[in-house]
């Protein structure tokens, strides 16, 4: 085979090697071009499905109580404003009955004329005078409380809200009463800085029957703790000596408490207290459940 | 005028006893005085809790405080020697809130652990009642505790507790 003859073959194997290749490329640009496109798709498809993460049990558990504690608080604005127009009636009523508005009368005169000179009286005079002062403000008094001491009532649907409590049993001994109540911690703490409303009495009224049911047990002098978890009021209870059946009877007395205070039933409010899972409130390697 | 007659709150009860308001509801079950249709204490109601806690406002009142260049010390020597003099010893004891009474916020919140830590060394005997917590000199501990008062060194474990908590 001559030289020249040799360099065509070698030219033509070159184009077609080429020719091959080339092509194989255009078919893989088309194809990525097409993959570009069908990801592009995806990738819009992706964005337009929201993501949805399943919230951890306790989250929802104390979202649950935070709305609760909501709502409680809208209640409690009308229940509040409803106080303040019946201590208004009552003022009113009391100063239109003619006894009463004397004994007022009588009230004033004497911290406006008769305290002053009580100094310079005889002991027999000043004391004559202070226990029929004692007398009237007396009657006053009776005639505010048996009007003030009634529950305010107000309009509305009943509004249901739940407390939350647990038993930590470490090895299956019961050692710790936790509630968690939907309503703002610094009820226990704020003081009269915080208006007293539908919250501090739902607070007070779990606080009344723990104590029942602590005063029932063997150890009567067992503190009801409070603080905050979540921004919410924690309550617990040392379980600690307690006998047996006393967690059945704190939820006799949750119950019949929660069910019958006059000032709830006026405010149109049922607390329903439910038992849950000890980790739902607490970090679950630090507790046991019973 | 109207106002002074009518009845406390939770709030108006425990600012007049100087307690929270869930020391006035534990104090209204063990006096079986739980009002059933709204929280309503009158003047009476207040007198009767007061006494039935054993709430005193009282514990500083007249008290000079020995002199001493630590002011912790100080106070917990006063507060001991205020107890001596009183005879909360042994079985008679004072409602622990009643140590506080009086005092401001800060120094209130400063001496809470001290009690605590009294108690632990055993100085302080801590009774709990249905009212709440009593304390008392611990009889065995009487002479350790007068000397305290009169001088000598209080131990470390006591004075480091002050504003702890």
């Amino acid at each position: 085979m001559s030289a020249a003859s040799t360099a065509r073959e070698a030219a033509s194997a070159s184009m077609s090697r080429r020719a091959e290749l080339a092509t194989q490329i255009a078919w893989l640009e088309a194809s990525m071009a097409q993959m570009g496109e069908r990801l592009a798709a995806l990738r819009a498809a992706l964005a337009d499905i929201p993501e949805v993460v399943v919230p951890a049990p306790g989250v929802v558990l104390i979202e649950g109580l935070r709305a609760d504690a909501a709502k409680l608080d809208e209640r409690s604005a009308r229940v509040v404003s409803a106080l303040a127009g019946r201590r208004e009636r009552v003022r009113d009523a009391l100063l239109a009955d003619a006894a009463t508005a004397a004994w007022v009368h009588e009230v004033e005169q004497f911290e406006s004329s008769v305290r002053p000179t009580l100094a310079a009286l005889p002991e027999g005079y000043r004391t004559a005078i202070l226990v029929h002062h004692q007398t009237v403000v007396d009657k006053v008094a009776a005639a505010v409380a048996a009007l003030e001491t009634q529950p305010v009532d107000v309009e509305g649907d009943l509004l249901t809200v739940e407390m939350v409590w647990a038993v930590d049993a470490p090895g299956g001994r019961p050692e710790l009463w936790i509630g968690v109540l939907p309503v703002p911690e610094d009820v226990a703490t704020a003081g009269s800085t915080r208006v007293e409303d539908l919250s501090t009495w739902v607070a007070a009224r779990v606080v009344q029957a723990l104590y029942e049911a602590i005063g029932a047990g063997s150890r009567p002098g067992v503190d009801v703790a409070s603080g905050g978890h979540e921004g919410l009021l924690a309550l617990e209870v040392d379980l600690t000596g307690m006998p047996e059946g006393f967690v059945a009877d704190i939820e006799e007395r949750l119950t019949l408490v929660l069910s019958g205070a006059g000032d709830l039933l006026g405010a149109r409010v049922e607390v329903v207290p439910r038992r849950i899972d000890v980790d739902l409130l607490l970090p679950s390697d630090e507790v046991d459940d019973v | 005028m109207f106002d002074r007659f009518i009845p406390l709150g939770l709030h108006g009860a425990a600012d007049a006893l100087g307690v929270d308001i869930f020391t006035v509801v534990r104090l209204a079950v063990v006096s079986d005085r739980v009002p059933a249709d709204a929280w309503a204490f009158s003047s009476s109601d207040v007198s009767m809790l007061r006494n039935f806690g054993g709430i005193e406002s009282d514990f500083w009142a007249d008290v000079a405080l020995p002199r001493d260049d630590d002011p912790r010390r100080a106070r917990i020597r006063g507060m001991l020697a205020r107890m001596a003099e009183k005879g909360w010893i042994g079985d008679h004891g004072i409602r622990s809130e009643n140590l506080l009474a009086g005092l401001e916020a800060a120094e209130r919140a400063a001496l809470v652990p001290v009690i605590s830590a009294l108690i632990r060394a055993g100085w302080l005997r801590a009774t709990a009642t249905p009212a709440g917590r009593m304390v008392s000199l611990s009889q065995g501990q009487l002479a350790v505790v007068k000397a305290a008062v009169k001088g000598s060194p209080i131990p470390e474990t006591i004075l480091s507790a002050w504003g702890t908590d």
